[in-house]
């Protein structure tokens, strides 16, 4: 395997660099099919050339037992030939068994030997009379000499009675025969070694081609070309690897396919957000006597929480906080509804002309109820506070929908108040179980007398000990000293709440609405 | 009462278990926290034992319950809306004060019973 030089690689011009990884990545890849190669060339060949070295010693000896079986037969052929004409000393006789023996394959020399060992008549005249080098023999023998390719076979006549024989068998034909094994052999070595390369090649062949054809697979889905086809019908590891591969890159396509999901669901969350920002005011009205101030978070991107200040007319300002249950976007659906509806009420009541005192806030709620009872999903409900503050009397008409109870406390008078009345939260109950049970009370606003609107994600703000904010809230109420803005106390109350619930997440949307009559 | 009952909800925020039913009455624990993320599955869970057994009364005991938002509270009034269509009743053994404020606070107390033990929940249903 290459290695970088990073060293190397900040000096070198990008085109050298691009030769140089393309050159060291084919160099691995030949690499990797020279090792395979030879992995199954050098075994292949050393079994064949073990196997051929074998056969060629297999045939020497062969060759040889054959040639030392013919030898005993013939030297006994012609110690039994030798009997009568030694018996009868009848020397012409025994040059005709010599002359018999003689037309035998491979024998060289017959030689008849008596008791001495002196030879007595031969096939080579001129060794007759001699003595013979060999010791007398009493069975069969044979000798071979070292660098002589005669082998001597010896056996006695009538038992070594009248002497010996002596048959030279020369071992130039079985040389000659296993030297054409051996140039046979040599071919076929080299025959095998070349079905060696051959069979190496083609199985080297058949492992690298599939992992080439997956490496340019991986290099294509590299490239960002995700569509590429993975089709494979091999049942081995290469199959398997590209299965795997396929696998991998389907969960990068769905991975992929779920982030452009995630993304667009939190574009489409953040038009959402925008959308309810644009539900409840982006400026507070100024009105002459009051100071006003109110803000709203939601627990995610957006919520269920609302608040609107509505003009009705001159001397009528509409206060509403609500908050629908459960958060996030069915929570924001439905805050929008309700908005609209009580819109829809407003609109209808002002084309009407009718005085404000004939406006029901009852109606509203009983509106509200009908239609979200109707509309809304199971278990879903809206609790709503709504009053009509009357700029001209300072006159709080107000009825509740099972919200939390608007706080009104003076700290120099040090009047307080819970103002809240009997209902039932819009939507969850039938019209004849809901308007029988609501009211509408009316009070009146005095000089710097503060009202506190908020929703439960205030009061049930809680910490990890599970503790409710609600403790804290009311006594940061019962604190004020009577000079503080509504939009400071509001700026207060919020940091207040993120440090009494600390690390926690923000269980539920938070809104708070102040009003001070200056 | 046993919070070792038949677990018929078990996350990380709630626990819901049945102790008992019998006689149209289903006794449930409930213990951990009820809100937005849990009441979903709550209320999957009461259709359950709706679709199962049919009971006409449930006592739930809430000693366990910790804290119950207003989603919560919908899922309750959910399954009053079908228990009052059967003529039946539910009620809740010793819920502690602060949840009890919230069902106050929504005029929902009515709907509901509020007791401090079994025997005094079935005296309510038996009335």
């Amino acid at each position: 395997m290459g290695t970088l030089n990073l060293g190397c690689l900040q000096k070198q011009p990008r085109s050298r660099i691009i030769k140089n990884l393309k050159r060291m990545r084919k160099k691995q890849t030949n690499s990797f099919f020279l090792k395979i190669f030879l992995l199954i060339l050098i075994p292949l060949s050393f079994i064949l050339l073990v196997a051929s070295l074998s056969f060629g010693v297999y045939q020497w000896d062969v060759l040889f037992s054959d040639l030392l079986m013919r030898g005993e037969l013939v030297v006994k052929q012609a110690a039994h030939l030798a009997e009568n004409p030694l018996l009868e000393e009848s020397y012409f006789d025994l040059l005709d068994a010599i002359d018999i023996i003689m037309k035998e394959k491979d024998v060289v020399h017959v030689h008849v030997m008596d008791t001495d060992g002196t030879i007595i008549e031969s096939s080579n005249h001129k060794i007759r009379k001699t003595k013979m080098s060999h010791s007398v023999v009493k069975t069969f023998a044979w000798i071979e000499t070292p660098g002589n390719d005669i082998i001597h076979f010896l056996y006695p006549v009538l038992g070594g009675v009248k002497g010996f024989v002596c048959v030279e068998l020369s071992k130039k034909r079985i040389s000659t025969e296993i030297a054409g094994i051996h140039t046979l052999l040599t071919i076929f070595i080299l025959l095998f070694i070349g079905i060696s390369l051959l069979i190496s090649y083609l199985i080297s062949r058949s492992i690298i081609k599939p992992i080439n054809n997956l490496k340019d697979t991986f290099k294509q889905v590299a490239d960002g070309n995700l569509d590429v086809q993975i089709n494979t019908s091999r049942t081995d590891e290469i199959g398997t690897l590209a299965r795997s591969f396929a696998k991998t890159r389907d969960e990068i396509v769905k991975y992929i396919e779920e982030l452009k999901g995630k993304e667009r669901l939190e574009k489409e969350l953040e038009v959402a957000a925008a959308v309810q920002r644009n539900m409840i005011p982006r400026e507070l009205p100024s009105i002459s006597g009051y100071d006003i101030a109110a803000t709203s978070f939601m627990a995610r991107e957006v919520g269920g929480d609302f608040y609107d200040i509505i003009t009705i007319d001159r001397e009528n300002l509409m206060i509403i906080i609500g908050d629908v249950s459960g958060k996030g976007m069915p929570a924001a659906l439905y805050m929008s509804a309700t908005l609209s509806i009580i819109y829809g009420i407003i609109y209808e009541f002002k084309y009407s002309r009718k005085a404000i005192s004939t406006f029901s806030l009852l109606s509203v709620l009983e509106i509200l109820n009908n239609v979200l009872k109707a509309k809304m999903r199971r278990a879903s409900f809206v609790t709503l506070f709504i009053g009509i503050l009357n700029l001209k009397n300072n006159q709080f008409r107000y009825s509740s929908s099972g919200h939390d109870p608007v706080i009104l406390y003076n700290p120099k008078t040090e009047r307080y108040e819970e103002l809240k009345t009997v209902g039932q939260s819009c939507g969850i109950v039938r019209a004849g179980l809901f308007n029988k049970t609501l009211e509408e009370k009316i009070i009146t606003i005095k000089k710097d007398d503060y009202l506190l609107f908020n929703t439960d994600g205030v009061t049930e703000a809680y910490n990890k000990n599970k503790d409710l904010y609600k403790k804290n809230y009311l006594a940061n109420i019962n604190n004020l000293q009577g000079e503080e803005s509504p939009e400071g106390i509001i700026t207060f109350l919020i940091n207040d709440i993120r440090d009494f619930i600390n690390k926690e997440p923000q269980h539920d949307d938070i809104t708070l609405v102040c009003i001070k009559k200056m | 009462m046993s919070k070792n009952g038949k677990k018929l909800l078990e996350k990380e925020e709630i626990t819901l278990s049945m102790d008992s039913i019998d006689n149209n009455i289903v006794i449930l624990h409930l213990s951990g926290v009820i809100n937005v993320n849990t009441a979903d599955d709550l209320m999957f869970s009461f259709d359950e034992i709706d679709h199962k057994y049919k009971p006409k009364y449930y006592i739930f005991d809430f000693i366990d319950v910790e804290y119950i938002s207003s989603a919560g509270i919908g899922v309750f009034m959910d399954l009053f809306e079908r228990v009052d269509d059967h003529s039946g009743k539910i009620c809740f053994i010793q819920m502690h004060t602060n949840i009890k404020e919230v069902f106050d606070l929504m005029c929902f107390s009515q709907y509901f019973g509020f007791v401090d033990s079994l025997d005094a929940a079935k005296r309510y249903i038996n009335e």
